[in-house]
C-alpha cells in the first residue's frame, strides 16, 4: 500500500469523523482511529511515511474542525515516533506490541491535545479529562489496534516477503 | 515478519523530518489568527462539505449498523422520529407554559415581549462537526457575508437553544454547542424559577451549576435561559433535568441536564438574527475569545441578512 493510498485512507477517516459518524467506543472512551493509523504505519512500514500521514491527517482535521491549524498535527506526531522505535519488542509476536504502544500513544496524544486546547482556552481541565476519558480511550485503542494492524499488514504486500520466498530460503 | 522500507528506523533523517513537521505545525499554530487561515479554512469547508454529505449518505447505514449491532433499523428510525417529535412538542409546551407565566407575571416581562414581537431567524445547515470530546462545535453554511456575527444565538428547529456562534468565516461559521466544556449559559428552572449557570461537560449532557443549596430543581423540569448577562434572550428552552444528585452535606445539588434536541442527528439550525447579545461582564458568561479581544456586542446583523432566500421569519417569539 503506497503512501498515496494511506493518505486517501486518512482523509476518508477524517471525513467520516467530521461528518459525525460513530466510531468504536466503550465506557465514555472512543477509538482515535487517525492516531492508530499513524502508529501502526510507523510500526509496520516507515516512521517517515507516518510523519507525512500525521501532517496530512492532522491538518485535515484542524481545517475541518474548530481547532487552530497545527493542534492535531502536534498531537499526532509522537505516535509516529513511538511506533517507529525499533528497539521495542516486548513479546515474541508482532501483534501485541502495537496494542501496548497504542495505550501509551493514546495518553501522549490526549495530553498534548488537552495542553494545547487549554492554552487556547475553553477546554476541560487537564486532569479531569485525563481521568474521565483518556483511560477509557486507551483501553478502546488497545483493543482496536490489532484490527488496524491486520489491515495494514495485509495491505503491505510491497514490503512483506512472500511465504514462498520465505519457504525457499 | 515485515521487512521495512528505508527510513524505517527512527534515525537521523527521520528525526529531521519529525522536527520539520513539528516546527511547521508550531508555525501554523502561532500564526493561526492571520486572515489567510480563515480564507483557507473557508475554502476547505466549501470543498469538504459535499464530500462529507456523500460520506454521511453512504456510510450512515453502516455506522448505524455498527452502532446498533444486532439490527434494529426500523425500531431506531421510529425511535428517532418519536424523539424528534417529542423534542418539538416538549419545546412547544415549554414555550406556551413560559408565555402563560409571562402573561401572569407583573414584573414587566410582558413589556419585554412586546418590545420584541417578531424574532427573525436565518436557516443554516450543519456541514461539519468537531472530532474530539474536548471541543463540541459544528460548522454551519452561513458566514460573515450572510450577516452572521460572533455570539449570535443558534436554535434547533424544535425551538431549543443549540449554542452560539464562536467564530465567523466569510461563508461559514462555527457554533460552540451547549455541551462544550467551555460553554456557560445563565439559566433557570421553569417550575422552580431557580437561577444558575448551565455548563457543558464535553459529552451529551450539561450540568446546572451555581445553584442555591435549597434549589428545589426536580428531575424532568425544563431549564430555560434566564437572560442574565445579556448573552441570550430570556425564556428559551435549553434542556431537561435528567438527574439530581448529591447529599445534604453538599454545598449545592448536582443537577444534570440533557438536551431537548439530539445533537448527533441535528442537520439544520436557525440563527436568531434579531437578537443582538450585549456583553455584560458577568462571571462565567464571557467566552475566552470575547474576553481576550475585549470585543463588545456584535454589530447589528441586518446588513447582509436578507441576501439569501433561506431566511425565514418564524411565528412565535422568544422574549
Amino acid at each position: 500500500m503506497s503512501l498515496a493510498l494511506g493518505a486517501t485512507w486518512v482523509v476518508f477517516v477524517v471525513l467520516w469523523q467530521t461528518a459525525g459518524l460513530p466510531v468504536a467506543g466503550l465506557a465514555g472512551g472512543h477509538a482515535d482511529v487517525l492516531m492508530l493509523i499513524v502508529l501502526v504505519w510507523a510500526y509496520l512500514r516507515s516512521p517517515r511515511q507516518a510523519i507525512a500521514l500525521a501532517v496530512i491527517g492532522g491538518f485535515t482535521v484542524d481545517i475541518l474542525s474548530a481547532h487552530a491549524p497545527g493542534v492535531t498535527v502536534l498531537a499526532l506526531l509522537p505516535a509516529a515516533a513511538i511506533g517507529g522505535f525499533q528497539g521495542i519488542k516486548l513479546l515474541d509476536t508482532d501483534w501485541v506490541s502495537p496494542a501496548i504502544l497504542a495505550v501509551g500513544s493514546t495518553v501522549v496524544f490526549h495530553f498534548i491535545l488537552l495542553v494545547l486546547l487549554n492554552v487556547q482556552g475553553g477546554a476541560p481541565p487537564l486532569w479531569d479529562a485525563m481521568m474521565s476519558t483518556v483511560l477509557a480511550s486507551a483501553v478502546v485503542n488497545g483493543l482496536v489496534t490489532p484490527l488496524l494492524y491486520a489491515f495494514v499488514w495485509l495491505a503491505s504486500f510491497d514490503v512483506r516477503p512472500s511465504r514462498r520466498r520465505l519457504r525457499t530460503t | 515478519m515485515i521487512r521495512r522500507k528505508p527510513g524505517a528506523a527512527f534515525g537521523g533523517r527521520t528525526a529531521l523530518w519529525f522536527t520539520i513537521a513539528a516546527g511547521f505545525a508550531f508555525f501554523t499554530l502561532i500564526f493561526s489568527n492571520l486572515p489567510f487561515f480563515s480564507v483557507f479554512q473557508d475554502a476547505a469547508l466549501a470543498v469538504a462539505a459535499p464530500a462529507q454529505r456523500a460520506v454521511r449518505a453512504v456510510a450512515s447505514p453502516m455506522g448505524d449498523f455498527a452502532e446498533h449491532f444486532g439490527g434494529f433499523g426500523a425500531l431506531k428510525t421510529e425511535n428517532d422520529s418519536l424523539q424528534a417529535e417529542n423534542a418539538r412538542l416538549t419545546a412547544e409546551t415549554a414555550r406556551f407554559k413560559e408565555k402563560e407565566i409571562a402573561l401572569n407575571d407583573l414584573t414587566g416581562l410582558l413589556d419585554v415581549k412586546l418590545a420584541r414581537p417578531n424574532d427573525k431567524f436565518m436557516a443554516a445547515t450543519i456541514v461539519a462537526r468537531s472530532t474530539d470530546r474536548y471541543e463540541r462545535a459544528v460548522a454551519i453554511n452561513r458566514g460573515e457575508r450572510d450577516g452572521v456575527r460572533k455570539e449570535m444565538v443558534v436554535i434547533a428547529p424544535a425551538g431549543s437553544i443549540v449554542g452560539r456562534i464562536s467564530s465567523v468565516l466569510p461563508d461559514f461559521a462555527w457554533v460552540t454547542l451547549l455541551s462544550d466544556p467551555g460553554s456557560n449559559v445563565p439559566a433557570m428552572g421553569q417550575d422552580s424559577r431557580v437561577e444558575g449557570v448551565l455548563a457543558g461537560r464535553g459529552d451529551d449532557s450539561m450540568r446546572l451549576e451555581l445553584l442555591p443549596r435549597d434549589g428545589g430543581v426536580k428531575t424532568g423540569e425544563i431549564i430555560m435561559t434566564s437572560g442574565l448577562a445579556g448573552g441570550f434572550p430570556r425564556g428559551i428552552p435549553l434542556g431537561r433535568v435528567i438527574d439530581v444528585a448529591g447529599s445534604d452535606q453538599d454545598l449545592a445539588p448536582a443537577v444534570y441536564v440533557g438536551p431537548l434536541a439530539s445533537m448527533r442527528n441535528l442537520e439544520n439550525v436557525l440563527i436568531l438574527v434579531s437578537f443582538v447579545p450585549s456583553a455584560v461582564p458577568v462571571f462565567g458568561t464571557i467566552s475566552p475569545a470575547t474576553a481576550g479581544s475585549g470585543q463588545a456586542a456584535p454589530a447589528a446583523p441586518d446588513a447582509g441578512a436578507a441576501k439569501r432566500p433561506a431566511e425565514a421569519v418564524l411565528p412565535g417569539s422568544s422574549r
